[in-house]
């Protein structure tokens, strides 16, 4: 392992060493190309730029000569006398002037001369020229004029040629007098110098107005530069063709790159060899060696760190030198942040003892073994620790310290005190409850211990009497000696529990019930070898066991009794507790539920519920219990029961409350089956829904033919009529007779007719509820009726109710119509009331008619219903039928009763009070 | 004391063009002279108008005088355009011109034809007040070279005893006026062949010293010269520094005098060259100088700061003409009175000016009727208030100053 890391480390090593190298020759060849090939092209543009300016300068040197030259001349025939008189005169007759000019050629060259005045007028011209160049000169002088320039030069080319213009003033003392200007025709070509014309550049001369061309379509690629020449305006660029130029840079920078490549690769290479030897092989043979090192220290770092022994180094100025993660978490805290601290800022309480302890050693030099000291780790209980101290010094550095291995021993010194504790608590926990205890140590030998306890529950002092097999028996009493030791065999040999009740005999000779209780332990072969226990006097106890059993047997009487009641009882009876558990379930119960008692006693009477109860007993429960707000306690009530099998039924609930010292101690529920009357209460149901439909459709069908065979009737009228009318004169007396009894036969089923439609109507119209004065209703009505005509005396003292009007006027209408049919021979008086009274008003319709038998009272409301035959009192027999279906439409009563004066009859009905909304 | 004198003439320049500029009625005196290659001439004219301005503090008539300055440079083109910037000027009376002949000559017609009023206190050119109309517009108190051609031809042959004079004449109209009055006077006393050279304007001492040998060598023993003080004072430079076989007796127009001629050829030069000149007959620089001569000399001293004394009053003519004519013309002004309309004023003055009823006291002489009406034929002289009888020879002694010659004196 360690060959294989150290190779791969020389590897890594090698290789790095061959890229740093590598990757230095490429950046030495980079910077250096940096360095170098800008330089030489640096190096080559000031060459180009020099070698140009030089031309540059020299070409300039040769037009500015050209030029001045050119301008000297024209200023020299300027300022001749003729010129200047001739401009100050303005005179272009001058002979003079124009011979001069006439004569005048520039350089040999004949040229145009033009004399200008100081207004810019031309006063003299030598001869004809180019009109545009004229024009430029024209404007040049002008120019002189005005801006007061020593001269101007300018270039036009055109079709015509190439010309440089020229103009001068013409100066007299400090003036300029007048201009003179010329027009001089030139080649670019003739002004380049010699060098120029057979190199490969161009040039060109350009002022602000004209640019010259010369050579430049040879330049494939340019470098120009350019200059002014002073102080004509004129700039003459200089073109040259870089070229070739470029071409040779290029060459030079190529062979300098492969130079230095190859002189930089040798020396790297060489570099690369020394580099190995001197450096890389020791390296490597160092790698090892700390790998090696590394590998033991990670070891001893493993162990330290991984110890369950806390271990640190503090030096005598109390600081943590080294510490294992045992000890660092100890302290709550993490190695790195630890190590270097004072223990003064890590547990200030402690720091000064662990100090001072530390100083000991260091000083003594002699170690300090099994310091047991308590301590409070960061978060957590006290514990204990045991410490050990051992001095030590670096040799190398004179430091001193302490190295310090602590181990927690917190649970061991826990399990000492829990022992002590329980030893203390046995003694004090024996001595309080009476109990003394025995040792029996050898069972095959007599002697035991005895504790004090046991001696003073007998009467004794301390081991005032021996302590052994053999005085137990003597002072067992007879009665009791079989069935304990029969106990303390089958402990020993089956190993059943040792727990007997006998009698011993005390100090001052009577017995006291004791209750002896023990465990032996076996040996490998199952033999008892020792046994420990204690004994309890229970003399107290048993004698209350005695009274106990007694009461008992009483109370048992009782509740056998109550048992039998509940069991026979032909209800179902249950008891629950306060939490619903099921306490009694008697036969009734089970025969109605389907359960055994066995079954549901101590589960939740729940389980006899169907939803929703079942799902909120308990909170009922609990909310009675916290309330004592009763739902269902103390009164009967219908719910549902849910039989073992699921299927529900009907049943009627009582519950009381069974109180306990005034507590609840649960509840008893008597349950009785009600499913057969619930279905009877269903059948009835049904039967009323029955008969309701039933009435409907017999008044939808008495509409029907009611309202149908009015029409055939009055049909069968007409004929009858018809009939009557045709036969007048022929038919004897007894045809006239049946033709009138069948048209009062026609006549009487219209108006039954017209009743039974107006009962089947009944409810049909418009049930508005208003305040209607009933007065006023009354008295319509009777108008109607023509009572008053009639002879009848109406009184009505109505109040105004919230009503149906139409309906109040129908039940009025119809009384009264009643009244009048059966009165009509002797008219009556007809008193109307009504009182107040439980939610309801009382009419009362009282006439002093005729009267009804009482036997027909409740006939009178049947429909047809007539007291008297139709061919005495003409009705259809509704009228009372309709206001009884009226009244009880509207939850109304109506009855007859015994008039008040004897004669005549008393309609009396109720109609509920409405409020009106 | 100089320093005081330099305030004083800055305060005579701010009154002369700001503070009378106060009064409402003003008239403006111009003047379209050289100022530039031939300064010395237009400020000694200058000065004469102002010191004769000065005398009437610079009143006349009820207006106030303002003074104009403008500069021709010689130009006839750039003098036509200072007459169109006085013609432009509604307050504008009269222009005085300078030493040149030409600008006067080639613009005569248009001078005349706008009527504008012109006094020339120094160009000599016969034509100039020769204007063949008799609303002739240009006044003369100056030498007239028709005249004192003849006088310089007289001159020569008579008190300096030259036997063949050679004409030397700046080729301009003023040298062309020369050559008329001249040839014609040596024509009547019978000198001929008639040597003749023009030059031109920009003679240097080269060109000059040529000329002078070739007169030399063609045998004339003297040399009559018409020319400025440029050429002038190169051909006299050049005389001067001539050999002994070339030299000879220079006798000039008083053109050279104009503008630095002196400092130009220097004084000992002077000493090595025999040059004699005409111009009119007064110098502050004589003992016989008039009590008005003193007056005018002490105001010009008060007046002017680098004027101390005779001998620094320069191109005296210039001064002396300037100054007479001023005062020839502030008399014909009162005598016209102003009306503030220029065009009627100017011809009012004019008029005037061809009938002065009161003699006018100047420094020459005193001005009895000094113009009449021009007639071409009739009275050519009208606008001449100088005759030959006003011309005297005079010389630069060593000190640069002008002194009458004492060869005419005699004569």
């Amino acid at each position: 392992m360690i060959n294989r890391t150290s190779t791969s480390d020389r590897h890594s090593v090698l290789q790095q060493y061959l890229l740093f190298t590598a990757v230095s020759f490429a950046v030495f060849l980079v910077v250096v190309s940096s360095i170098i090939i800008p330089k030489v092209q640096s190096t080559y543009a000031d060459f180009l730029l020099s070698t140009n300016t030089l031309a540059l300068d020299l070409e300039v040197q040769d037009v500015k000569i050209f030029v001045d030259d050119r301008v000297t001349v024209l200023r020299d025939i300027a300022s001749q006398q003729p010129v200047i008189t001739a401009a100050m005169l303005a005179d272009g007759q001058s002979l003079e002037a124009s011979s001069l000019l006439n004569s005048s050629k520039i350089l040999g060259t004949s040229a145009p001369l033009i004399l200008f005045d100081i207004d810019g007028l031309v006063l003299y011209s030598t001869e004809a020229t180019d009109s545009e160049a004229e024009a430029a000169v024209h404007q040049m002088a002008r120019s002189i004029l005005s801006d007061q320039i020593p001269q101007t030069v300018e270039l036009v080319e055109n079709s015509s040629g190439t010309y440089l213009l020229i103009a001068v003033p013409v100066l007299y003392g400090a003036g300029t007098e007048g201009i003179l200007g010329t027009v001089l025709p030139f080649k670019v070509a003739d002004i380049v110098a010699t060098g120029l014309r057979e190199g490969a550049a161009a040039v060109k001369l350009s002022t602000e107005r004209t640019t010259l061309s010369w050579g430049t379509e040879r330049i494939v690629d340019p470098f120009s530069q350019n200059s002014q020449i002073e102080p004509y305006g004129i700039t003459l660029t200089l073109i040259n063709d870089i070229t070739p130029f470029k071409n040779q840079e290029a060459e030079l920078i190529k062979s300098y790159s492969v130079s230095l490549a190859i002189a930089a690769l040798v020396a790297f290479a060489f570099i690369t060899l020394v580099g190995f030897r001197l450096i890389i092989a020791p390296f490597q043979q160092l790698l090892a060696t700390d790998a090696e090192l590394s590998r033991q220290r990670r070891d001893l770092q493993l162990i330290f760190d991984n110890v369950p022994v806390r271990i640190w180094y503090k030096d005598d100025k109390n600081r943590i030198l080294r510490l294992n993660r045992e000890a660092a978490n100890s302290m709550g805290r993490k190695v790195e942040n630890t190590e270097g601290q004072d223990t003064y800022d890590l547990f200030p309480e402690m720091a000064k003892k662990y100090h001072d302890d530390d100083l000991a050693v260091i000083n003594s030099g002699k170690a300090m073994l099994g310091i047991v000291e308590e301590y409070t780790p960061v978060d957590g209980e006290r514990g204990w620790v045991r410490t050990d101290k051992v001095p030590f010094v670096d040799e190398e550095n004179g430091e001193r310290g302490v190295f310090v291995v602590s181990q927690d021993i917190t649970d061991v010194i826990a399990a000492q005190e829990d022992l002590r504790d329980s030893e203390e608590r046995f003694a004090l926990a024996a001595q309080g409850a009476s109990v003394g205890i025995w040792d029996w140590i050898d069972v095959n030998d007599d002697k035991e211990y005895w504790s004090p306890q046991f001696f003073k529950l007998l009467g004794y002092e301390n081991e005032e009497i021996e302590a052994n097999l053999s005085v137990f028996r003597d002072l067992l009493h007879p009665d009791d000696h079989e069935h304990t030791f029969a106990a303390l065999d089958a402990h020993f040999t089956r190993k059943e529990p040792f727990d007997a009740e006998y009698r011993l005999k005390t100090k001052q000779g009577s017995y006291r019930w004791f209750r002896g209780s023990g465990q032996a332990s076996w040996d490998e072969e199952g033999r008892a070898v020792r046994m420990v226990g204690s004994v309890q006097d229970i003399h107290t106890l048993k004698s209350a066991e005695k009274n106990l059993t007694a009461a008992l047997a009483e109370q048992s009487e009782l509740t056998n009794r109550l048992s039998t009641i509940i069991d026979t009882a032909a209800d179902a009876i249950i008891i629950i507790d306060p939490k619903g558990a099921i306490q009694t379930f008697n036969k009734s119960a089970q025969k109605l539920f389907g359960y055994s008692e066995a079954e549901v006693t101590g589960k939740n009477v729940r389980i006899l519920m169907p939803d929703p109860d079942k799902g909120q007993h308990d909170g009922y429960l609990t909310n009675y219990l916290s309330t004592k707000k009763p739902k269902i306690i103390g009164m009967g009530r219908e719910v549902t029961g849910r039989r073992k099998h699921g299927d529900k039924f009907p049943m009627e609930l009582s519950v009381g409350e069974i109180s306990e010292n005034s507590a609840t101690a649960g509840f008893v529920g008597i349950i009785r089956d009600i499913s057969a009357r619930v279905k009877a209460e269903q059948i009835l149901q049904g039967h009323v829904k029955d008969l309701a439909r039933s009435n409907a459709d017999l008044e939808q069908f008495a509409y029907i033919a009611s309202h149908d065979l009015k029409a055939p009737l009055r049909g069968i009228m007409n004929l009858a009529d018809w009939i009557q009318e045709n036969i007048q004169e022929t038919a004897d007396e007894e045809t006239n007779s049946y033709l009138s009894l069948l048209k009062n036969r026609i006549s009487r089923l219209e108006s039954l007719l017209a009743g039974l439609l107006e009962y089947s109507r009944v409810g049909e119209g418009s049930d508005k509820l208003a305040k209607t004065d009933l007065n006023m209703l009354v008295e319509v009505a009777a108008d109607l009726l023509e009572a008053q005509n009639k002879g009848f005396e109406i009184n009505c003292e109505l109040p105004a109710i919230v009503c149906s009007s139409s309906e109040m006027n129908q039940i009025f209408q119809n009384l009264i119509s009643n009244t009048v049919k059966h009165n009509e021979a002797a008219p009556c008086r007809v008193e109307i009331g009504c009182s107040l009274g439980d939610g309801e008003y009382v009419f009362r319709f009282e006439d002093r008619g005729i009267g009804i038998p009482e036997d027909m009272w409740d006939k009178v409301f049947k429909m047809f219903q007539t007291l008297k035959p139709r061919d005495q009192v003409e009705g259809s027999g509704m009228g009372l039928a309709i206001v009884k279906k009226i009244v009880t439409r509207r939850g109304g009563r109506i009855w007859i009763e015994e008039p008040v004066d004897g004669s005549g009859v008393a309609f009396c009905f109720s109609f509920p009070k409405v409020e009106k909304k | 004391m100089a320093f005081i004198k330099s305030l004083t003439f800055l305060g005579v320049l701010f009154l002369s063009s700001c503070s009378i500029g106060a009064q409402d009625k003003v008239i403006r005196i111009y003047q379209d002279a050289d100022r530039s290659n031939h300064i010395g001439s237009a400020v000694a004219i200058e000065r004469g108008i102002l010191t004769a301005l000065d005398e009437v503090e610079y009143q006349v008539a009820g207006y106030a005088i303002e003074f104009v300055p403008l500069d021709h440079r010689g130009n006839v083109l750039r003098s036509k355009r200072n007459y169109d910037a006085f013609l432009a000027d509604d307050d504008a009376l009269i222009i005085f011109s300078g030493i040149h002949s030409p600008p006067l000559i080639r613009n005569r017609k248009f001078i005349n034809e706008n009527k504008a009023l012109t006094m020339v206190p120094w160009a000599a050119g016969a034509p100039i007040t020769r204007y063949p109309s008799s609303e002739n517009w240009i006044f003369r108190v100056s030498l007239d070279d028709s005249r004192a051609g003849r006088q310089l031809v007289d001159y020569a042959l008579d008190t300096v005893r030259c036997a063949a004079p050679h004409l030397l004449l700046e080729n301009t109209p003023w040298g062309a006026s020369n050559l008329v009055a001249m040839s014609d006077r040596l024509e009547e006393r019978d000198i001929r062949p008639l040597s003749v050279t023009r030059f031109g304007m920009n003679l240097k001492d080269s060109g000059a010293d040529i000329l002078l040998q070739k007169i030399a060598r063609e045998g004339n023993d003297c040399i009559l010269l018409v020319g400025n003080a440029i050429e002038g004072g190169a051909i006299v430079s050049a005389m001067a520094d001539a050999s002994p076989e070339t030299k000879m007796p220079i006798i000039s127009h008083w053109g050279i005098t104009g503008g630095g001629f002196f400092d130009m050829v220097g004084a000992d030069r002077f000493s090595r060259v025999d040059l004699s000149f005409v111009q009119s007959c007064f110098s502050f620089n004589t003992e016989l100088m008039t009590s008005l001569g003193e007056k005018v000399l002490k105001r010009a001293v008060k007046l002017f700061p680098d004027i101390e004394g005779a001998s620094d009053v320069s191109s005296p003519v210039g001064f002396i003409h300037a100054y007479d004519a001023t005062r020839i013309l502030l008399a014909a002004i009162g005598q016209a009175g102003l009306s503030g309309n220029m065009m009627e004023d100017r011809n009012a003055v004019r008029k005037a000016l061809e009938s002065l009823a009161q003699p006018v006291k100047g420094l020459v002489k005193t001005y009895n009727k000094p113009f009449g009406v021009y007639e071409e034929n009739l009275r050519p002289n009208a606008h001449e208030a100088l005759g030959p009888e006003d011309y005297c020879m005079a010389e630069y002694n060593l000190a640069g100053d002008i002194v009458l010659d004492q060869r005419g004196a005699d004569r």
